[in-house]
This record gives C-alpha cells, sequence and structure tokens, in this order.
C-alpha cells in the first residue's frame, strides 16, 4: 500500500472518528432530553395518581401488592409504604376476594383490557369493614415484568351511600309533604267525630247531673212526698231525654275512642315510614308494612278507587322495610293518579288491587290498576331516573328510578311491569328470601 | 443507505481486490460525500450506486451479478454485526418472516429517519415454499436475492430462489419464491 493510500484512508478513519463523536454527543442530547421528558411525564402521572381521590393497589401474580398510593392511607390506615408486601387478600373481607379476582390466577377474570367493577368490602388495619367499589384491571405490558402486575382501584362508597340515603330521605319526607293535605284530612275526620262524641257526652253529663241532682232531693225528703217526688223524677227524665241519653252515651264513647285509635294508627304509620333506618336490614312484615302505607295515603286514592287487598301470609322477610314502604306508596299513588286521568269526566271509581305472595325463594307484591296504561313506547322508559309524563311541577320522575334503585340495588331483587293501554297496568315486586331465611323456613 | 452497508461495500471491494484499488475506485466516483461513512449514517443512495458501478467498471464484473454476490456478502456481515435477530432461529424460512416483523421494527426504534424496504412473507401452496414480496424506492432487487443466497448458506441450507416478477418489468414489487428442498422432500 503506498502512503499516499494509507494517507487516504488515516484522512477517512480520523473524519469518521470526528463524525461519531458528534453522533454519540448528539445522541446522549437526546437521550438526556428524552430522560428530562421521561422523567416530566412519570412526575406529572404520579400527580395525577396522588391527586386522585382513589386508593391504587399494584399487585403481582402472588397477590403480592407492590405498589400503593397515598391514598390507600386514609382508606386503610396502613402507610403506602407498608403495604408493599402485603397481600392483596389482607385488603378485604374474608371470602369476598374469588368475586374480584378469578380463579387461581390473581388477575381480573377475562384477563381482558375491560376493567372489572365490583362493589366489595375492605378490611382496614382497625379492622373497619368499608364498602368500597373495586376495579381490577391488568397494568398494560410495557415489558413482561409489567405484564404480570394488576392495578386495582378502590373507591370509598361510605360518602356515597350517605348521600344515597340522604336521598332516600329526602324522598320519603318529599312524599310526606305532598300526602300532608290528604294526611291532614285523614285526621282531621276521626277528630272530628271525636269532637262530636265528647260534646254529646258533656252535655249528656250535664242532664245526668240534673238526674242526680233530683233522685238526691228525693232520697232526702220523707215517704210521705214519696210518690209526688217520683212523678217529678219521671217528668225530668222525659224533659231530659234519659232512654235517649243511655242509648248513645256509650255509642258516642265507643266513636271516641275508634276515633283516636285512627288517629293513633295513622301517626304511628307516618312516624314509621318518616323514620330514618341508618341500620342494616330487619325481619320486616310486609303485608303489614303495606297496611300502615294505605293508611296514611288514603286521601290520595280513595275518592278515586277501591283498594283491595289479597296478603297472603309472609314470613319476616329481611329488608329495608321503611324503603320498600316508599316504593309501595310511589307506586299506590301512581296507580291513583292513573284512574284519576282515565276516570276524570265519569267520575267512577276505579280498582287498586294489592296482592302479595310466596313464590320459591322469593316474596311478590304486585300493585295493578285499572287507570290508563302506560303506552307502549314509553314503557322501557319508565324506571329512567327524571323520566316523567307528569305537568311540570307534579312528578320529579324520580318514584320508579328510586323504585328500581330500592328493588334491585339494595335489595338484590328485581322490580317489572305490564301494562296494557286504557285497560292498566301492574308492577311486580320480586324480593328474594336469604339463604339463611329459607333454610329457617324449610 | 446507511453507512453501514458503505462500509460493507468497502470491504466486499477490497476482498476482491486490494485496498488501493478500493482507493482509486473511490476517488473516481463523484460521491456527495468523500469523506467516508460511519455505520450509523445515512448517505445518499447515488453514492453507492456510484462506487458499485465504478467498481463493476473497473473490475470488469457484470454489474446484477456482483450486486448479488454483495448481497450475500453484505448478510454474512450483517449476521456478525447483529446475531441476536438471527442467532435463535433454526430454519431460513422462518427467520425470513422475522425481518419485516421484528428487524426492521428494531432498526426504527434505534434510526427513525432510516428509509427500509418492505419484505413481506407469504407461505406458497406447495410445502417448503416461502413467497418473498420486496418492495423499494431503490429496486435492488439483486441485492435482495443475494441476501437471502446468504440466508440460505448461513443456514447451510441450499436454497432455491427464484424471481417471478420483477420492478424492471413493470411489476409492483419483486416477487420471489424462496423453496427449502429439505421442507418439500419432507413433505412428498
Amino acid at each position: 500500500m503506498t502512503e499516499e493510500v494509507l494517507r487516504r484512508r488515516l484522512n477517512r478513519a480520523e473524519h469518521k472518528v470526528l463524525v461519531l463523536e458528534s453522533m454519540v454527543e448528539d445522541k446522549t442530547r437526546e437521550l438526556y432530553m428524552a430522560l428530562q421528558e421521561s422523567q416530566k411525564a412519570e412526575s406529572f402521572l404520579r400527580n395525577i395518581a396522588a391527586a386522585m381521590p382513589v386508593a391504587v393497589l399494584v399487585y403481582d401474580l402472588d397477590g403480592i401488592i407492590v405498589h400503593a398510593n397515598r391514598q390507600v392511607e386514609q382508606l386503610f390506615g396502613f402507610s403506602s409504604k407498608s403495604m408493599k408486601g402485603m397481600p392483596i387478600e389482607r385488603c378485604f373481607v374474608a371470602g369476598e376476594l374469588p368475586a374480584i379476582i378469578g380463579g387461581s390466577m390473581l388477575v381480573p377474570r377475562g384477563l381482558t383490557n375491560e376493567p372489572l367493577r365490583i362493589e366489595a368490602t375492605c378490611l382496614t388495619r382497625a379492622g373497619e369493614e368499608v364498602a368500597t367499589l373495586v376495579s381490577a384491571v391488568p397494568v398494560g405490558a410495557a415489558d413482561a415484568e409489567q405484564s404480570k402486575l394488576t392495578a386495582c382501584t378502590i373507591v370509598d362508597l361510605r360518602q356515597q351511600h350517605q348521600r344515597e340515603a340522604d336521598l332516600r330521605q329526602t324522598q320519603k319526607l318529599e312524599s310526606l309533604g305532598r300526602l300532608t293535605a290528604g294526611i291532614a284530612h285523614e285526621i282531621n275526620t276521626p277528630a272530628q267525630y271525636v269532637n262530636d262524641s265528647l260534646e254529646f257526652l258533656r252535655d249528656a253529663l250535664t242532664d245526668y247531673g240534673l238526674l242526680i241532682a233530683g233522685y238526691r232531693e228525693a232520697l232526702g225528703r220523707n215517704l210521705t212526698d214519696e210518690l209526688e217526688d217520683f212523678h217529678k223524677l219521671l217528668q225530668l227524665e222525659d224533659e231530659l231525654d234519659l232512654e235517649y241519653l243511655l242509648e248513645h252515651s256509650p255509642n258516642a264513647l265507643d266513636r271516641a275512642i275508634d276515633g283516636l285509635k285512627r288517629i293513633s294508627r295513622i301517626c304511628r304509620s307516618i312516624k314509621d315510614f318518616s323514620h330514618s333506618h341508618s341500620g342494616g336490614k330487619s325481619a320486616e312484615n310486609l303485608n303489614h308494612r303495606i297496611l300502615e302505607t294505605l293508611e296514611f295515603s288514603r286521601n290520595e286514592y280513595k275518592y278515586v278507587a277501591e283498594v283491595v287487598t289479597e296478603l297472603a301470609d309472609l314470613p319476616l322477610i329481611e329488608c329495608h322495610g321503611d324503603e320498600i314502604a316508599q316504593v309501595v306508596l310511589n307506586l299506590v299513588v301512581n296507580a291513583a293518579h292513573s284512574i284519576a286521568e282515565k276516570n276524570a269526566e265519569s267520575k267512577e271509581l276505579g280498582q287498586i288491587l294489592i296482592k302479595t305472595c310466596r313464590v320459591d325463594g322469593e316474596v311478590r307484591i304486585s300493585i295493578s290498576d285499572t287507570g290508563n296504561g302506560i303506552p307502549l313506547h314509553i314503557r322501557e322508559r319508565v324506571f329512567d331516573a327524571f323520566f316523567t309524563t307528569k305537568p311540570v311541577g307534579h312528578g320529579s320522575g324520580q318514584g320508579l328510578a328510586l323504585a328500581r334503585t330500592t328493588v334491585e340495588d339494595r335489595h338484590g331483587g328485581r322490580i317489572n311491569v305490564t301494562s296494557e293501554e286504557g285497560t292498566g297496568t301492574e308492577f311486580t315486586i320480586h324480593l328474594p328470601i336469604s339463604n339463611a331465611q329459607l333454610d329457617e323456613l324449610l | 443507505m446507511k453507512g453501514v452497508v458503505f462500509n460493507v461495500l468497502e470491504e466486499f471491494i477490497i476482498a476482491h481486490s486490494d485496498e488501493r484499488t478500493y482507493e482509486e475506485i473511490f476517488a473516481l466516483c463523484p460521491l456527495k460525500s468523500h469523506q467516508g461513512y460511519v455505520g450509523p449514517g445515512t448517505y445518499p443512495d447515488t453514492d453507492l450506486n456510484s462506487i458499485i458501478d465504478t467498481t463493476c467498471r473497473r473490475l470488469g464484473l457484470e454489474p446484477d451479478h456482483a450486486v448479488e454476490l454483495f448481497g450475500e456478502f453484505l448478510f454474512s456481515r450483517l449476521v456478525n454485526k447483529y446475531p441476536q435477530f438471527i442467532s435463535e432461529h433454526h430454519d431460513p424460512l422462518t427467520f425470513l418472516k422475522t425481518v419485516d416483523e421484528v428487524i426492521h421494527v428494531e432498526v426504527r426504534k434505534l434510526m427513525r429517519d432510516t428509509n427500509l424496504p418492505s419484505i413481506k412473507c407469504t407461505d406458497g401452496a406447495a410445502s417448503g415454499v416461502l413467497i418473498v414480496d420486496y418492495q423499494s424506492n431503490r429496486s435492488l432487487c439483486r441485492l435482495m436475492r443475494g441476501l437471502l443466497i446468504g440466508v440460505g448458506v448461513y443456514f447451510n441450507v441450499p436454497l432455491s430462489i427464484s424471481e417471478t416478477q420483477c420492478v424492471r418489468d413493470g411489476a409492483d414489487s419483486c416477487r420471489f419464491d424462496v423453496m427449502n428442498p429439505a421442507l418439500s422432500l419432507e413433505a412428498i
């Protein structure tokens, strides 16, 4: 090789070194910028994760927590650091975990990227059970290690449940508000005849007093005047119409007692209805709840419909009795309105039929009416929140939505409707009897 | 074209002549980049064509045949530089299927400005036959054929390669039927 050839090759080699150095510098700068961007993005995501009002747990295939955000401290009472390495099972009430993560693999069922959402009870450090909404989804597979992780977000439902309870209570009070005039009328009617009876008895007692005074006076005289006194007393009895007083005084008392009992019943049913049961379910006599509801809402239907009840013997059912009563009230009032609308001109009385029965593992309450029925095109929407066909100011459209929430979400039952336009509508509530109750009943 | 191809071309020319000849060829070429090539750099395709043309004239080689030989040579050097893409494969046809889906994807990650050809592979109707569609604005189908030969050499399989259509004849892409005789015999 000549010197010239070597010189050329050396020149090119030196130039290559310069180009490569420059490339290395460029790549280093690019790498630095990329790192900066990556750190910014990571910080951004971390800030978002920290700002989210939900607890986030990431766990591996063995169910061991590998990441926990700051919100876990608020929910579980453990620091996020101390939760790392903890089994995910520790976070939930025993037996609820299989519902969240299916099979033997600690990953959401189906392994899809669609998050699985389920209500589950979390167990805090202090042993408190907290209702939560849990979503679990496999972590996007950025690399092989990450593909084995599952991200679990946990939302504390306590506030939401409180708001729902407040809403239910508000609904009840709103119903009572709407029924106030009718309830006042219902109380006023017996109060009126209690008053009439008491006025009658007051006058009667005055007359009894006069008679007793006459008897005493006669007894105080000697026997020679006996006949004359006797005639005077008979005359006084005639004047005061003693026979009438003796005949009607007990009736007046009966009416007064009956009226007071009725007032007492109405007051008790209102009290039961409006009482806020913040606790869990209790064993309820549903027939009794239905009759109570009919008692204080009588004024809503008595001018438009005859209410017929066919209530079968039912076992005590574990439920939120006040909430079921609210559903029955909404359905009865709706039935009365439908009948009133249909018979606005004829003024004929329609019929509201309420039946209860037990079929296998459930109790059914059906409320049917002879009203207008629900047009086919809106039948699917009647349970939608805020859907109403009533004029503005006459229905918020929440009654049936609340009924469905109460029956389906709060009791695991279902509510359905059948209707024929111009003939009437029937709502049927299906309430499941718990396995424990079924065992007791068998 | 990436600098690595220019550098392998230099090796190829020197292997068929000597360094002085290469320098003479290099000096004769009307190049845009006279100061040499570095592997990760990107250089004009016209430089590559110019070096090949000048080499063929200087060494009296038939251009298509020379490019084919260069393709085979290029493959052997690329295998030495990047063994991770081929070491897990035991069969040439299976490896070829990964060129577009794996190797080119990785190259694009490292070099965003790269202009890679499209190499689509589909199984032929007969067993042991792979249809390779090569598409590139460089139209280096001879180089592609050489690369395919290089694949066979690497796996020690005498691949039968026939070009059934070519862009130089007006086709949309160059198509090669690549047959692995061993697999074809197995099917029989």
